[in-house]
Formats: structure tokens, C-alpha cells, sequence
């Protein structure tokens, strides 16, 4: 008996399907289009634009499909790869500014990183452009995706492309040199 | 500026999401993608970018002593250029704020002066422009002579008494405080940037947390700034003010 309902297939079986025909792509692309949507909508803020940077991402993951093979990294870290640098390259390309909400950054865990107090928090969100305005884009990256989205540091080393080890540093010293320049500029 | 800065996401709602969704131009595009290495649609300019983004972000220069922050200037220092500036750069620095609707004391305004050591930041200036810009010799101009290294202070614009009068209608007295009568100066110290955007506050006396992040807030919503220039080039330059909060 031949399965046809994708229903019946497993993720794998529907990648390995997708090399040979592209429908069997659909269900992925319907079950993964709101987490990527809302990935890039988060760095983009325009529900147009996101659309078509999306729309992108799946055709570059379609296009390369032949080229994943299991390794242990869900599907879904792989497309999210592809849509980061899609939403960098589209940055790059017409020059435009990566949008970063900053009421994250008054989240429980965050607060408890950099050891804000609550009396603290109007004065950090006042500072907060200053400071971010420092960091590069992968360090910000990491802390969004580690502490806003709440990736694990091994997938989040797999999207950035570095090891995990790496990650793990990285980010705990963006924290602390966000910390640091918290103090300075409270003065 | 690498970022923009929106103060709350907006949250697309799942059917804005779905009708978003074209599998088949995915498919069209991925066969496309697959063939040919060209750039993508995206990127070609089809996208009508719709800035729907406040940025939160104001800038500001300004130029002040800078003697105690910025020592190392003075180390570098070479030949300092001539300034054809009569007087110090002087902020009648202080806005009141009352809890009751905004009266302004006006008497009880002590103006602090800015003694505005004319080398600090011009210093620092000078070191870059000495190695491009050869020194002129002075020239007579309708009788006045006048050397053509000159700096100028940032500034707020169009004047000091519109900044004035911003912080006195915006300044508002941390309400949370009302009842601990504190008084006093909130110092800030921050920089104006070429394009005439503040950045990097530092608090040089502080009243409180409260305070401090309303004299920022406040500065901060004041945009329109005019660079420091050093023989009409834009320049980095610092600002200092005395914000007053008093109760009445």
C-alpha cells in the first residue's frame, strides 16, 4: 500500500517527497508559514513586506531542498536560517533599519539578567536606544532569540552558524556588557 | 543608526498571516531560484516599503566643559584653533516644575552658567582637522579680522530660550515623589552628533532614578539640535544642562 495522504507522512518523508515533487512541500510550508511569518514580522514591522520576505525564505528552502539532509537540527531551524538571512540580506540591499521593540526588553527574564530593579525599569527603557545602538546585529540575535523566542542555544548556534559553545559565551557577555552600560549611564 | 526602535510589537492577527500565504508563488520562484542564481524579488524593488515605525530616538548636540569628563582631550591637544566667539557659551539652564498646573517661578530660577571652557571639545575636533586642514592666516573682512578656523557650539534651535521653554512645558515632577520633597538639580551630559541627534546620556548629579529619566525624557524629545562645526564641518560635540525640579 503506497501512502498518499500527507497526512500519513512523516516531516522526513514529506522532504524526502519534496525533492522529487514540490507539492508534497504544502503541508510544511502551511504548518511552518505563522512561526516564520512571525519571526521576520518581528524584525520587519510590516505585514507586506514580511509577506513577501516570507514568501522568499520558502522559495530559497524549496529551491535548496535537495541539500538538507537530517542531522539532528528540526526542519524548521533550517528555514528559520534561511528566513534570517533573507530578512539581513533585504536590510542590507535597501538599506534599511532592523526594527527592535524595546517593550521586550522589560521582560521578567531580562530584568532578572541585567538585575534591574523595579524602580529601575523607566530609566532603562529610557536608556535602552543608547545601549542597543551599541551592539551588533548577531548580538542582538542571540539575546532576541534566546530570551524572546525562547530557542534553545543549540538551535540558535545551527541559525547563526556557530557552535554552541560559542553561543552560550556570547551571549551571556552581551548581557553583561548591556549591563555594564546600563551603570555607566546611570552614573 | 543600525537600529529602529518601535516602543511596543505590533502582533499581525492569524488571518492577516494566512492571507499572506501563496504556495504557488513559492513554487514558481523556488523553480526560478533553482535554475538561475539571480537576486531575488524582494530585493529588486518590488516592495513598497512602508515606514510604519516611530523611532524613539532623538538627537542632540551640544558643546559644554568639558574638563572633567574628557581629560585625555587636553593631553592630545595641539595648538588650539583661535575662536572668534565673544562670550562663553552661557544655558540660563533651569525649567521649574510644579505639582500644581504649571506655574512658572521665574524668581526662583538661578541661572547656571556653563562656563564653557572653548577648548574641550574643539580640542578634540582640532586634532582631526590639523592633519587635513592646513592652518589659514587670519583675513581682513570688513574690518573685522576674522580666522578661519572656527568652531561653533552646538546648539539647540532656534535658540536657547525655545529649549527653555520646552522643558518648561514638558517637565513634569515624578509623581511618585510628591510627597518626599526633594528639590534640586538633575546634571546631564550628552553628546550631539553630526547629524544633530543626542546621544549618550550621562547623569553627572543625579536626585533620583525618577528624576534623572524624566530630565532625559524630556532632552531627548527636544529634536531639533544644530551640530558643533569646525570650519563649517559637522562636528561630535557635547552638551551639558542643569534641570530643575521644585515644588511650589
Amino acid at each position: 500500500m503506497t501512502k498518499t495522504k500527507y497526512s500519513e507522512l512523516t516531516e522526513i518523508e514529506l522532504i524526502e517527497k519534496s525533492k522529487e515533487d514540490k507539492t508534497y512541500f504544502k503541508p510544511l510550508y502551511e504548518k511552518y508559514y505563522e512561526q516564520i511569518f512571525r519571526l521576520v514580522f518581528a524584525r520587519v514591522q510590516d505585514v507586506e513586506l514580511t509577506g513577501e520576505i516570507t514568501s522568499e525564505a520558502f522559495s530559497k528552502t524549496l529551491a535548496n531542498i535537495h541539500k538538507f539532509e537530517y542531522k539532528g537540527y528540526p526542519f524548521s531551524a533550517w528555514i528559520t536560517r534561511i528566513a534570517i538571512n533573507c530578512c539581513y540580506d533585504y536590510f542590507r540591499a535597501k538599506q534599511k533599519n532592523r526594527m527592535v521593540s524595546l517593550e521586550n526588553y522589560t521582560t521578567h527574564d531580562i530584568a532578572f539578567e541585567i538585575e534591574l530593579e523595579e524602580n529601575d525599569k523607566e530609566l532603562w527603557l529610557t536608556l535602552l536606544p543608547d545601549i542597543l545602538e551599541k551592539l551588533k546585529p548577531k548580538d542582538l540575535e542571540l539575546v532576541e532569540m534566546r530570551f524572546f523566542e525562547g530557542k534553545s542555544f543549540a538551535e540558535i548556534a545551527f541559525i547563526l552558524d556557530i557552535t554552541e559553545g560559542n553561543a552560550k559565551t556570547r551571549t551571556y557577555r552581551v548581557l553583561k556588557r548591556m549591563k555594564k552600560l546600563f551603570r555607566q549611564g546611570t552614573r | 543608526m543600525k537600529y529602529k526602535f518601535v516602543s511596543k510589537a505590533k502582533m499581525p492577527s492569524p488571518a492577516e498571516i494566512k492571507s499572506t500565504m501563496n504556495f504557488g508563488k513559492v513554487v514558481a520562484n523556488s523553480k526560478v531560484l533553482a535554475g538561475a542564481k539571480i537576486t531575488s524579488a524582494v530585493l529588486k524593488g518590488t516592495a513598497a516599503v512602508k515606514s510604519a515605525v516611530v523611532s524613539t530616538v532623538s538627537v542632540a548636540v551640544v558643546a559644554t566643559s568639558t574638563y572633567v569628563v574628557y581629560p585625555e582631550l587636553f593631553q592630545k591637544t595641539t595648538p588650539e584653533p583661535e575662536i572668534m566667539t565673544e562670550t562663553p557659551f552661557v544655558i540660563p539652564a533651569d525649567t521649574v516644575a510644579t505639582e500644581e498646573p504649571v506655574v512658572v517661578d521665574s524668581s526662583g530660577v538661578q541661572p547656571s552658567v556653563l562656563a564653557d571652557t572653548l577648548s574641550s571639545v574643539p580640542a578634540a575636533t582640532n586634532i582631526r582637522s590639523n592633519k587635513k586642514i592646513p592652518r589659514q592666516s587670519p583675513t581682513q573682512n570688513d574690518n573685522h579680522l576674522v580666522d578661519k578656523n572656527i568652531l561653533i557650539r552646538a546648539s539647540p534651535l532656534p535658540d536657547t530660550d525655545a529649549l527653555m521653554s520646552h522643558i518648561h512645558s514638558q517637565l513634569k515632577y515624578p509623581i511618585q515623589h510628591l510627597g518626599d520633597s526633594i528639590q534640586g538639580y538633575v546634571k546631564l551630559l550628552f553628546k550631539v552628533n553630526e547629524e544633530g541627534q543626542t546621544e549618550n546620556f550621562k547623569v553627572l548629579e543625579s536626585l533620583g532614578k525618577a528624576f534623572d529619566s524624566e530630565a532625559i525624557r524630556v532632552i531627548r524629545s527636544y529634536k531639533k539640535w544644530r551640530p558643533a562645526s569646525y570650519n563649517g564641518k559637522p562636528q561630535e560635540g557635547f552638551f551639558q544642562i542643569d534641570i530643575k525640579f521644585e515644588i511650589k
